[in-house]
């Protein structure tokens, strides 16, 4: 699977029609697939929100490929350096308030998936981000 | 075309809000509206029952949590039932479960409200 979208929010119900059709045809795993749908609209989002230091349009590349026993996708995007895994996790057992909440999508995301990797290239930001599906 | 529902129904004079499908980024925004209206519509006892929900993002996380603040603030009380495993592990994973009433179904959720 490999789609190309704009940065706005409207786009990433495409990329989640997208990507459970593709998935759903690789994978019975609904909850690796539930978790993905929600990487997806984490990183997305993040992207869209907070990626851009200007109001033009941008693109945004998503690819999913199957690897042994995982399903794995890939963002590219050409917003500000961004690399998740430098984000401190929120500390376990604690009560969230409204003020820890910028990064709990991210939070989310680490805790969700099985390998990240991130990667500033070409002056883009390379996610990679696999789930085992057994 | 939206991917999450929304229904209310009164069960014992409670109101409880089925969301179902996804709650994401898209679509949080309908359920922030809807309970919002919901409580300062002067439901004090409020039932969110989420058992056909897909699952939930953090831009989901973030109505309920604004929805709980609400609620107290009208001195009422908000309670979460009937999520799937998806659900309660994003719940779990974000520390929600320390700050909400979650019930595994909507019977025990409108047990002694």
């Amino acid at each position: 699977m490999h789609i190309t979208i704009k940065n706005s929010i409207s786009e990433i119900n495409f990329v989640h029609k997208c990507f459970t059709y593709f998935a759903k045809s690789k994978t019975e795993n609904e909850s690796a697939i539930q978790k993905l749908c929600i990487v997806i609209d984490e990183v997305l989002t993040n992207i869209i929100t907070h990626g851009y230091a200007d109001q033009g349009e941008h693109q945004i590349d998503i690819t999913c490929e199957v690897g042994d026993d995982s399903l794995v996708l890939t963002f590219r995007d050409d917003g500000v350096p961004f690399n998740p895994l430098e984000m401190e996790n929120l500390p376990p057992n604690k009560e969230v308030d409204s003020a820890e909440l910028g990064g709990l999508g991210i939070h989310l995301m680490k805790n969700l998936v099985d390998q990240i990797e991130y990667e500033r290239k070409n002056d883009m930001n390379w996610l990679v981000i696999g789930k085992n599906t057994t | 075309m939206s991917t999450m529902n929304m229904y209310v129904h009164d069960s014992n004079a409670i109101k409880v809000l089925h969301v179902q499908g996804d709650l994401n980024a898209n679509t949080a925004g309908e359920v922030d509206s809807r309970l919002h209206q919901l409580i300062m519509g002067g439901n004090k006892k409020l039932i969110v029952n989420l058992d056909q929900l897909n699952y939930i993002s953090s831009a989901g996380l973030r109505v309920f949590l604004s929805a709980n603040k609400l609620m107290k603030k009208q001195e009422g009380n908000l309670r979460i039932c009937s999520l799937n495993n998806t659900v309660k592990e994003v719940f779990d994973i974000s520390g929600f479960h320390l700050i909400f009433d979650i019930f595994d179904n909507e019977e025990e959720a409108l047990n002694g409200y």
